[in-house]
């Protein structure tokens, strides 16, 4: 059963038809047989209904088709539901006063991840900064991978959620990330006295410094690349999942195999019951080949062409039969009831679900896999609202364009910002335009160097910052500017203004981590010929702390560089 | 191996997917009819009677081959990938004249296990 919550957002999420194409494998694969089948041939090879019909060979559909049984819905219905059951950025962007960013990249991962990250790039004053970003696809990902959702067109039971793959993809087109200035560990209150009077008690009005979001970012894929091709998708599978027959378990993909293995390991106790069982389930599969075929001949002759629905309708009510043939709970079936009960199989309903589920993991890890591989570039545009702390709030819009060619991943950025409300015009040169940015990036997998860590990567780094109108302070005398004090400064100023001109920075970083643990650190030494307000040179450091939540989720991370 | 004979599949059961051989070299191929099916080589288990592996299995994304042992029976459980799980298919089967191990792949259908006795 569907909740109405859950269901509103299923149709929202439909409201464009492509994401929602309910393609059923099983259905597709069985309007075939029957189409194509031949009662007069014995030759196995050329009977897909006969395989179609075997735990061997479709334990999936199977499954299904035990899935549809009366005697498995009723079941079911005294059953909680939940027994059923390299272009990733961590961190904060540049502009947020504490990261290793200097370049945004245009992915997040998919469910969650936080970053700690300390040491300023243009800022002149570093900030301690702590970002949690992620996908808006990440929670029904969480979902599906914890089985209480399904991929629908592997959905066999049909009494779960499913969500189309197409839709996931869609959503996780869109991300966010929020940075909170995790410097200011106290708020900053200031009392104004609000009369003249001379008394040894005064009545004041406070007011606090609750400065603690210092950049929000969303991002949309606007390109997600092509489709990999055939041929591109047979090289990745000879290297990535290793021809020599071991799996390559620190890679990204690890999760198909296990995805997969998890899916064979729950059919094996259903081929053993079959081989066991061989002429007790030929009697049944002769009977239902040729009640299959009837009922297609039969809409047939009534001038009702058979449709991938009707020939499904009609299959299932074989199930049935399947489940007293197996020794489920007996009952009486309107289809195949004579069918005598052969050697029972334990559990049957719990194993049913079981190999549903894992079916249903191996397909959306299929996905997954056949996804991580479309080619590059990818293009991204971002959106930041930067609230640096004493500094007017202002609005970056920026391109991200990255690629990756085997172990090199190269990134660029074009972006420009404004003031969020127009600078006092008596500041001189100031407009609403606050700067052009360019950037670019280069990563370069050490995957090689397993001692220090299979996610360890080296990155360097190239930002270009044309200041276009001067950087402002907003001061308070009574209350000054983090990090900046200022001597001889009016009692009345309000704002002070620094004078502009390009900044260059360059970055050297280099991030340890482990693909598996989801854990990265990077550690980053940069140079600039100026920052915001100082017009000399500098060396600085940064360093973070990323923790990817999809590792925990999904068995599989993508550490940040 | 070069100079191993190839060894050619019989099918025994219908129902089992079981088959006999002659010893000699067996090669796996699957070739996509629509998109891209591939093995699994990280999801595929060959082994036999004992639980062990044959000698010089070697498999990639299109193609698996291994030494049939006189007196052994294999079991394969085999895995494939999709680039499109959505409408790709392809054929596994035998690098034989007129092979008998000739099945259609498809999402459904990506995990055959198949037995071999060799004699």
């Amino acid at each position: 059963m569907r909740p109405p919550a859950v269901a509103l957002v299923i149709l929202l999420a439909c409201s464009l038809p492509a994401f929602c194409q309910d393609d059923h494998y099983c259905h597709k694969d069985l309007f075939n047989a029957v189409k194509a089948f031949d009662p007069n041939s014995q030759d196995i090879q050329t009977q897909s209904l006969t395989k179609f019909l075997s735990f061997h060979d479709y334990p999936a559909c199977m499954v299904e088709l035990i899935a549809s049984s009366p005697q498995y819905q009723r079941e079911m219905q005294n059953t909680p539901a939940t027994v059923l059951n390299t272009l990733t950025q961590l961190g904060s962007s540049e502009g947020a006063g504490g990261t290793t960013n200097l370049v945004s990249k245009g992915l997040t991962p998919n469910l969650l991840s936080a970053a700690a990250g300390y040491g300023a790039l243009s800022e002149t004053t570093s900030n301690q900064t702590t970002t949690v970003s992620g996908s808006i696809g990440g929670l029904p990902v969480a979902l599906l991978n914890h089985g209480v959702w399904t991929e629908c067109t592997a959905d066999l039971l049909a009494v779960t959620t499913c969500v189309n793959h197409k839709t996931i993809s869609a959503l996780n087109r869109f991300s966010y990330g929020v940075s909170f200035d995790t410097s200011q560990n106290s708020q900053t209150l200031t009392g104004t006295t609000s009369t003249q009077s001379k008394s040894t008690t005064q009545p004041v009005t406070f007011t606090a410094n609750t400065h603690q979001v210092n950049q929000i970012v969303a991002k949309a894929v606007l390109w997600q690349g092509h489709p990999v091709s055939a041929k591109d998708f047979i090289d990745h599978v000879n290297k990535d999942l290793n021809a020599g027959g071991e799996p390559k378990t620190e890679t990204l993909n690890a999760a198909l195999p296990k995805a997969q293995n998890a899916f064979r390991n729950a059919k094996k106790a259903f081929g053993e019951w079959q081989n066991q069982n061989q002429q007790s389930l030929e009697t049944w599969r002769k009977l239902a080949e040729l009640y299959l075929v009837k009922q297609y001949a039969d809409s047939k002759a009534a001038g009702k062409e058979p449709d991938e629905e009707s020939v499904a309708a009609s299959w299932k009510q074989l199930g049935c039969s399947l489940v007293n043939l197996m020794g489920g709970p007996q009952t009486q079936c309107p289809v195949l009831g004579t069918i005598t009960p052969a050697a029972k199989f334990d559990d049957l309903f719990k194993q049913s679900n079981a190999l549903a589920n894992a079916y249903a993991k191996a397909i959306a890890a299929n996905y997954d896999y056949s996804d991580s591989l479309r080619a590059s570039p990818i293009i991204t545009f971002e959106y930041d609202d930067n609230r640096p702390v004493s500094q007017p709030s202002n609005s970056v819009f920026r391109l991200v364009l990255g690629k990756s060619i085997n172990d090199w991943t190269f990134t660029a950025n074009g972006a420009a910002s404004i003031y969020n409300s127009a600078p006092s015009t008596s500041i001189p040169g100031a407009d609403r335009l606050r700067d052009f940015q360019l950037a670019s990036q280069v990563d370069y997998k050490l995957s090689k160097f397993k001692v220090i860590g299979s996610g360890t990567s080296a990155t360097l780094a190239y930002y270009y910052q044309d200041q276009t109108s001067p950087s402002i302070v907003n001061v308070n005398p009574s209350n000054p500017a983090t990090g900046i004090n200022f001597i001889g400064l009016p009692a009345n100023a309000k704002q002070v203004f620094a004078k502009k001109g390009v900044i260059n920075i360059a970055q050297a970083k280099f991030t340890i981590g482990t693909s598996q643990s989801g854990f990265s650190l990077p550690i980053a030494v940069s140079w600039s010929n100026r920052t915001e307000l100082l017009t000399k040179s500098a060396w600085r450091g940064q360093v973070g702390l990323n923790y990817n939540f999809d590792s925990l989720f999904s068995g599989k991370s993508n550490p940040g560089q | 191996m070069p100079g191993q004979a190839n060894a050619c599949l019989l099918k025994t059961s219908p129902l089992e997917n079981s088959y006999t051989a002659s010893p000699g070299l067996l090669t796996l191929v699957v070739v996509s009819t629509v998109g891209a099916v591939a093995f699994d080589p990280a999801a595929t288990e060959v082994t036999d009677q004992n639980g062990k592996g044959p000698p010089d299995w070697k498999c990639s994304a299109t193609r698996m081959t291994f030494t049939l042992v006189k007196g052994n029976t294999y079991h394969l459980d085999i895995s494939f990938v999709f680039a499109n799980p959505d409408k790709d298919t392809g054929v596994i089967k035998e690098s034989c004249p007129a092979p008998q191990l000739n099945d259609t792949i498809t999402s459904p259908a990506f995990t055959p296990d198949y037995t071999i006795m060799v004699s």
